[in-house]
């Protein structure tokens, strides 16, 4: 065997062993690469999206919405808005975000800010596309459809508590929503239309596509 | 789709076409020579690049420069793999060629390439209007989506690339064993050093 092809089968080896000893990058070390990029769309809040804007997202029939309430089962029990689904922030990762599309548009909540935006970092370091919190979170949601504060506006800096501050007499499942009409309010019936600016772009993920006809 | 990405995919293809016929691909002998064991340059060039490119895509991806989820992954049907490949492999000992290959053969002028690639044209036509006479085996039979060797290991794609990448080296050595038991036709095979 010449000097040449031994050196490249060393190579190889090396190559395959030391991708072996680096392993894939999990999302904590994403997390660590896009640290800054994220923490500056935090700041610029430019992912928080209006009460208003979630209201006219689930009644938009042309997207695909998901919800993920990262909350504590007690609360999401408590309340939550029709549709979400409840997801602890130690699900959240690769497998996670395999399971939904990449075009659909994504939100994710918690009683304020803190958590959800956790949980967003998490997401978009595990790879998710078009997902966005839910400004002033569950919290300023109740205020507003069931204190009827049309007008009120998202708390900046957010409650750093993160606590469910509405008190509820017993936890009702979908099923009985009739109880709770504003956990799936109707924009039809509300008196007064909320002013918010837009914030979620619909981005048109292309799925990767090729062959190979060798 | 735009039109850089255009010039791109023409200045990638040409340099594949390129490759291949370099390497000796553009022949239906040396092709064909692939399966009587006495000429292994086919299984050596085309392994030694996926070798090369799995290595690079996965160190891309461990260097955060690549994201593997943006991707395309060919979606795996096991059943109708089996049976396409049993009959690609049926026509490649048969016909001398695979799909690319004959593209190679037929612009170098070869005529054995034109009449391959002329039945392949002519199989896509008759597949394209047969299929929908088998649609639950073309769409369904083990269909499992995205799946790869590491989903199915449940391990990291670095562990899957060292075990390819010994595999390739068995494979790479036992290809120049090979050679040197069955010498072929005329004697140590043209360009049976690569």
């Amino acid at each position: 065997m010449s000097a040449l092809k031994k050196a490249g089968a060393l190579g190889l080896l090396v190559l395959g062993a030391g991708l072996a000893a680096v392993g894939q990058p999990t999302t904590a070390r994403r997390l660590r690469w896009m640290k800054a990029e994220l923490e500056k769309q935090i700041r610029n809040r430019e992912v928080q999206i209006d009460p208003g804007e979630l209201l006219d997202l689930r009644f938009n029939r042309g997207l695909r919405l998901f919800m993920f309430d990262v909350r504590s089962e007690t609360d999401y029990n408590l309340f939550h808005i029709v549709g979400a689904e409840r997801v602890p922030l130690e699900e959240i990762g690769m497998d996670f975000v395999k399971k939904y599309p990449p075009e659909a548009v994504k939100v994710v909540m918690s009683n304020d800010e803190k958590a959800a935006t956790e949980a967003w970092k998490l997401l978009r370091a595990s790879g998710m596309e078009n997902v966005y919190i839910l400004a002033g979170g569950i919290n300023l949601w109740l205020k507003i459809f069931r204190d009827h504060h049309y007008d009120a506006k998202v708390p900046v800096p957010p409650d750093p508590s993160d606590k469910l501050r509405c008190r509820f007499d017993m936890a009702l499942c979908d099923c009985y929503i009739h109880y709770y009409p504003y956990g799936n309010p109707n924009p039809h019936h509300i008196p007064k239309k909320r002013k918010y600016t837009r914030k979620v772009k619909i981005k048109v993920v292309k799925p990767p596509s090729g062959g190979c006809g060798a | 789709m735009d039109f850089g990405s255009i010039l791109l995919n023409l200045a990638i293809g040409m340099a594949f076409g390129f490759t291949l016929e370099r390497s000796g691909f553009g022949d239906s002998r040396r092709l064909a020579a692939q399966f009587y064991l006495f000429d292994q340059t086919v299984l050596k060039v085309m392994f030694t690049a996926i070798v090369w490119c799995m290595l690079l895509l996965f160190w891309s991806c461990a260097m955060g420069w690549v994201d593997f989820s943006h991707i395309f992954v060919d979606p795996t049907f096991i059943w109708t793999a089996i049976l396409g490949g049993l009959i690609l492999g049926a026509g490649f000992m048969i016909g001398g060629y695979c799909p690319g290959t004959s593209m190679v053969a037929t612009c170098t002028g070869k005529v054995d390439g034109m009449f391959f690639l002329g039945g392949i044209l002519g199989g896509i036509v008759i597949f394209a209007e047969a299929e929908t006479l088998f649609p639950y085996f073309y769409a369904y039979a083990g269909a499992k989506g995205r799946y790869t060797l590491f989903d199915w290991l449940g391990v990291d794609p670095g562990w899957v690339a060292l075990a390819v990448v010994l595999m390739a080296l068995g494979m790479f050595w036992g290809a120049e064993k090979l050679e040197k038991i069955f010498p072929g036709p005329y004697g140590k095979a043209e360009g049976g050093e690569s």
